[in-house]
């Protein structure tokens, strides 16, 4: 119920759009600049998720469309005839899931309609000297049978960072349910938390990890699976400590 | 007299409530993040070459093409819920009467962009304090980054501008720089009130401030233009010091501030005699 009342949301939509907007919008100097004079698809998307404040802004995005929905259910109290039907364990974790999809589909969608709109004027890949802009663990796609896999993946891993984000917003709001601190916490989560993990071994920098960093040294499978476990992991954690204070709540522990 | 009593108390009011506003909270982390982010390469290049760098950071913090939008922003998330009329308002209205009410919410947002820029001021020193050596000069670490590439070589994307250091002393673009921004936070926020004011709504005003938001941004390096964007007259290096260039002049500026505020301060208090009081939930 929880995914259908996303995907029905016009806010959902004009989300991914907003991600593409603001795709194009942090590169926009560079873009105008090499019109006409080469650059390829890779070149403007390493720049977009190497260089700019703006990709930060993408995990605003990717909360608007359901991170402050358990600020709805409980300041309007929907949340009393949903629990009665269902249990607060269903409850929680369907609001979990959905958060996660929602901000991973928002980001992954409106990051492939950017390379989209990108590849219908210019190459994916460059030509020559590719080696100064892609590299590892992705970088051995580049030559198989499937090149826009470098791409799917990297923007795939980028998007599940985006969703723990989220989650970690929909956590937060259950200790503070304010619509304004629901959508404000991802940005603010992502900064402070790769900041804080820049101090970790590199297989757990969450700032690398997000980039597709080649922490591991293991190909590309094996890290892109890696990368997935750690968010989904994390966002897992961070769905335990939703339902601990949602239950909390429910049980009217919380002044 | 009374009425300016009773404005300054209608004021202190609601700066006394940013102490219980999880949103006040939030911007102010968010600065935190943005003055973290924009200024720790400089930092970063003082520690590689083994100097400190002087506390004038302000000027240029919004040197960087689109960076005035990320730190002009949670202004107006601050200022997003004017005309300031939560439950406790129609008491405060029935108390002090609609003009000083009046007074007070525009000296509201008077104050509250000072502190915002003051904040902003206070964060680009405390945060890179302990790399920092306090001089009244630019310092050498600004110095070179201003008449050198050396910020180019080190891939430094905050821009410091060779104007601003040779036209200015620290303390004066400091002074000008805090002027500025402030008076464009004055205009942006009682923008924002006299168009929420006349409709009613919490979303129009936004959408009136965030058009000259982005009308700044996309206007960088059109020169004739900046005579035409408020908020692009925040930043000192867009004016016109000889008279070379087609940016506007300092006095263009301060008239075009005045007028801008002062007709907008007349229009919200001619508004708000007339305007019906909604209590609208809390952001």
């Amino acid at each position: 119920m929880s995914t259908k009342q996303v995907l029905s949301s016009p806010v959902f939509y004009l989300s991914i759009l907003a991600v593409t907007v603001l795709s194009f919008f942090s590169v926009w100097n560079d873009l105008t600049e090499t019109v006409g004079k080469g650059g390829s698809v890779v070149y403007f998307f390493e720049l977009f998720l190497g260089l700019t404040m703006f990709k930060k802004l993408t995990v605003l995005f990717a909360a608007l469309p359901y991170v402050s929905s358990f600020c709805s259910d409980w300041k309007y109290q929907y949340i009393k005839p949903v629990v009665i039907r269902t249990g607060v364990k269903r409850y929680t974790w369907s609001k979990i899931f959905t958060c996660f999809l929602s901000g991973l589909l928002t980001v992954f969608c409106g990051l492939l309609l950017f390379l989209f709109m990108l590849s219908l004027k210019m190459p994916l890949f460059p030509t020559e000297h590719i080696e100064n802009i892609v590299g590892p663990p992705y970088s051995p796609l580049i030559e198989g049978n499937f090149p826009i896999l470098y791409l799917i993946l990297k923007s795939f891993v980028f998007s599940m960072a985006a969703a723990l984000w989220a989650v970690v917003g929909l956590t937060v709001s259950a200790f503070i349910p304010s619509h304004f601190v629901a959508i404000a916490t991802p940005v603010i989560a992502s900064y402070v938390l790769e900041e804080l993990t820049s101090i970790f071994p590199k297989w757990l920098n969450l700032y690398r990890l997000t980039r597709s960093a080649d922490v591991l040294q293991q190909g590309p499978l094996v890290s892109f699976l890696y990368f997935c476990f750690i968010f989904l992991l994390f966002a897992a954690l961070a769905g335990f400590l939703f339902d601990y204070q949602v239950r909390r709540r429910i049980r009217n522990e919380v002044v | 007299m009374k009425l300016f009593n009773q404005a300054r108390c209608v004021c202190f009011q609601n700066l006394r409530k940013w102490r219980t506003n999880y949103r006040v909270w939030v911007i102010a982390i968010i600065l935190i993040i943005l003055t973290h982010y924009h200024t720790m390469e400089i930092v970063e290049f003082s520690r590689q070459i083994d100097m400190e760098v002087s506390p004038w950071l302000f000027p240029f913090l919004f040197s960087q093409k689109y960076v005035k939008l990320l730190f002009l922003f949670p202004l107006l998330l601050l200022f997003c819920d004017a005309p300031f009329i939560d439950e406790n308002q129609p008491y405060v209205i029935a108390r002090s009467g609609r003009t000083a009410w009046s007074i007070g919410q525009i000296s509201y947002i008077v104050i509250g962009s000072a502190l915002y820029f003051l904040f902003l001021i206070i964060l680009t020193i405390i945060i890179n304090l302990f790399h920092m050596q306090f001089t009244l000069e630019w310092g050498k670490v600004l110095g070179t980054l201003a008449n050198t590439n050396a910020g180019q070589i080190a891939g430094i994307k905050m821009v410091i501008s060779r104007t601003i250091t040779h036209y200015f002393t620290p303390i004066q673009a400091m002074w000008f720089a805090f002027l500025l921004s402030w008076l464009a936070g004055v205009f942006l926020g009682l923008l924002i009130y006299v168009v929420n004011s006349l409709s009613n709504t919490r979303i129009f005003g936004v959408l009136a401030a965030s058009f000259f938001l982005v009308f700044d941004a996309t206007i960088t390096d059109y020169y004739e233009l900046y005579r035409f964007s408020p908020v692009s007259w925040s930043s000192i290096d867009r004016i016109d010091i000889e008279g070379l260039t087609q940016m506007p002049s300092i006095t263009y500026i301060y008239i075009g501030f005045a007028v801008l505020i002062i007709g907008l301060i007349l229009s919200a208090i001619f508004i708000n005699r007339k305007q019906s009081i909604n209590v609208l939930p809390p952001i």
